[in-house]
């Protein structure tokens, strides 16, 4: 009796513990719906900080530029030219799937989007919409944090790859988007697709 | 009715799938910090790319890397990580190891943010709800130690949680599946097609030297950007049923996952979300396929149980037969046997009745057991060279103690006149014995 209804009493527990999790999941990883707005702050209290989850993977529409970032290191008046900081990973990744080098590309190709401004969580316009003197909306300082973060890490990146320049006192960091030539075009080898560029301001060297 | 589903709630379930889910990603684990071993500083120190006071200034949640800036504490905490995931690997004190693996992994990947993808972010919430799942019970250390005094007065409540969490973690795997998928579908370049190109054209994602090969080909792109939807979408539905699952599912989804690791090269993303799949497979099926296949590849071996070091052999290469393909069964008496062709050379029998006799079983126990594969080719290069005579040169000269009532005093010339006949050591002679 004793074994039967501690059985009953668990598998109730576990049922409700589970049942409480998948709706407040099914609800976190919807697009934003009236039922989310209502409810967003119990689901985030049950999602974050230990399930926090993002399976947008290549959606609703996929990477499709290639970001890359280009250093350079300022001695005095003098500057050395730009080194590509990303093209090395790729070609090492390319050449191992297995090396260290494609989750090493990562951190930066994250501070580009930081700084580009494409990383912003996807509940935010919700919550603005509904609540514009929210904290959290005003004057658009989480966009500023993300991108001083992004800007943090780059001058991180980029003065570790002046780190064997003698004297060096300040850094410059370059943005390069790169965008393939469009599906229509795919057969034109003379198509290199289009390049912009970003120069960042001159920042401090940080060892 | 009722009576029947708490016997099932209360028995444990899908263990096989949770021993090879613990083992991969535990595996995933020990890779993963062995690969990033010179970086530990880079991406985790203290005066790493993300230094220790930003990240205090996030207030961490449950973090161990929060407890010192040290940077000989974080090296610390690293080993710490490799011993405990290795433990958790291969099962010792697995529930303990689990917890910890889990926490390591969580202040590891929230320590630097910036370093985790799809793969990351699963494998933490699965890896807590394996806390939960009874993960040790088979290929494990723990299965080989006795339980613990008490447990069978609350197994059948851990049953029960250890049954919920498995369902959690597939559920939350078709959750990945369904929102993704619907993320797809409403955007525009899933929608016509050409989403496989764009992701290809991007180098970080791409294969110089075959990617081309797929992305100039619309066949190939329209048909993997369909394809791909279609399979995320419908994952979660068709485990309903188990043939769709076990004959669309798991196929689809290793093909899928096989080729994202080798095209894209997300091959970590690729081993987390495999290591979720053995869980889709029920107990009964693993045993099924288990039956199939040693009755497939199952061995008999007839060895002689009167020769000790035979015996101790056998005892090993028993330890060594990790797939329980080998079944060694000593030939004296059995009258199934050909008993003079048994001693003079070791016999065996495969699945399909096709007899072995000396070296050529030595090559069929190396083949089936994976720690003596580096024999394999040695063995039959010696096999083909000097055929049976390097075995028969070990086999006559074996000792042979034939069993019998000798409790105090054994006649150590005489010869044994048959397989139940009188007492004695002898050296092998093969053919000179009745």
């Amino acid at each position: 009796m004793y074994r039967k209804l501690s059985v009953w009493f668990a598998a109730a527990v576990c049922a409700v513990v589970l049942g409480t999790y998948f709706s407040a999941t099914f609800l976190y990883l919807t697009p934003p719906n009236p039922v989310k707005a209502r409810h967003l702050g119990t689901i985030l209290s049950v999602e974050l900080p230990l399930f926090s989850q993002n399976w947008h993977l290549f959606a609703p529409n996929p990477v499709r530029s290639n970001l890359l970032l280009a250093g350079r290191c300022g001695v005095g008046s003098q500057t050395t030219p730009w080194t590509d900081l990303t093209t090395p990973f790729v070609a090492g990744h390319h050449r191992n799937r297995f090396s260290r080098l494609g989750k090493l590309l990562r951190p930066t190709q994250d501070a580009l989007y930081l700084i580009l401004g494409r990383n912003l969580d996807e509940w935010r316009p919700l919550v603005c919409k509904r609540f514009p003197t929210d904290e959290r909306c005003r004057n658009d300082r989480e966009r500023q944090k993300a991108r001083e973060l992004g800007t943090y890490i780059v001058q991180r990146v980029v003065s570790a790859s002046c780190a064997g320049v003698p004297g060096v006192q300040r850094v410059q960091a370059r943005i390069i988007v790169h965008d393939p030539p469009p599906w229509s075009r795919r057969h034109d080898r003379q198509d290199a697709g289009k390049m912009r560029y970003l120069t960042l301001p001159w920042m401090e060297y940080v060892p | 009715m009722l009576g029947r589903l708490s016997s099932w709630l209360s028995t444990d379930h899908f263990s096989v799938g949770a021993g090879l889910t613990r083992i991969s990603l535990g595996a995933w684990a020990v890779f993963s910090y062995t690969l990033f071993w010179r970086d530990r500083q880079l991406l985790w120190g203290p005066h790493g790319i993300y230094p220790f006071d930003r990240f205090m200034a996030d207030d961490p949640f449950l973090n161990l890397f929060a407890i010192s800036p040290s940077p000989v504490f974080v090296d610390a905490l690293y080993l710490a990580g490799v011993a405990i995931a290795v433990l958790f690997t291969v099962g010792y004190w697995t529930r303990v190891m689990t917890f910890l693996h889990w926490l390591m992994i969580w202040s590891i990947q929230t320590r630097n943010d910036f370093l985790g993808d799809g793969g990351d972010n699963i494998m933490r919430i699965v890896l807590f709800f394996m806390i939960f799942v009874n993960a040790g019970a088979v290929l494990s250390l723990d299965s080989t130690r006795k339980p613990w005094r008490g447990r069978a007065l609350v197994q059948p409540v851990l049953a029960v949680v250890h049954n919920f969490a498995v369902l959690a973690i597939v559920l939350q795997l078709a959750f990945l599946y369904m929102s993704t998928g619907l993320y797809k579908a409403m955007g525009e370049l899933w929608q016509n097609g050409t989403a496989l190109y764009y992701i290809l054209r991007v180098d970080a994602f791409s294969w110089p030297g075959v990617a081309e090969y797929i992305y100039r080909n619309p066949y190939i792109v329209v048909g993997a950007t369909y394809g791909t939807v279609l399979f995320e979408i419908t994952f979660g539905p068709l485990l309903l049923n188990r043939w769709t699952r076990l004959l669309s599912v798991i196929p689809a989804g290793f093909l899928f996952h096989l080729g994202i690791g080798a095209v894209m090269g997300l091959t970590t993303f690729a081993w987390s979300m495999l290591s979720l799949y053995p869980l889709l497979v029920t107990d009964g099926e693993y045993q099924a396929a288990g039956g199939w296949i040693r009755r497939q590849f199952g061995l008999t071996v007839y060895y002689d149980g009167w020769c000790p070091a035979c015996t101790r052999s056998v005892r090993w290469l028993d330890r060594l037969d990790l797939f329980s393909l080998l079944r060694f069964v000593s030939f004296r008496g059995l009258v199934s046997v050909d008993q003079r062709r048994a001693e003079r050379r070791i016999l065996s029998v495969d699945g399909r009745g096709r007899m072995r006799e000396g070296m050529d079983v030595m090559l069929q126990i190396a083949t089936r057991s994976p720690l003596l594969w580096p024999l394999v080719i040695p063995v039959w290069l010696i096999r083909l060279v000097a055929g049976q005579r390097p075995y028969d040169a070990v086999a006559s000269r074996r000792l042979i103690l034939v069993p019998g009532p000798c409790a105090d005093h054994c006649a150590v010339e005489s010869e044994p006149k048959g397989p139940s006949a009188p007492e004695g050591v002898s050296s092998a002679r093969p053919g000179l014995r009745p």
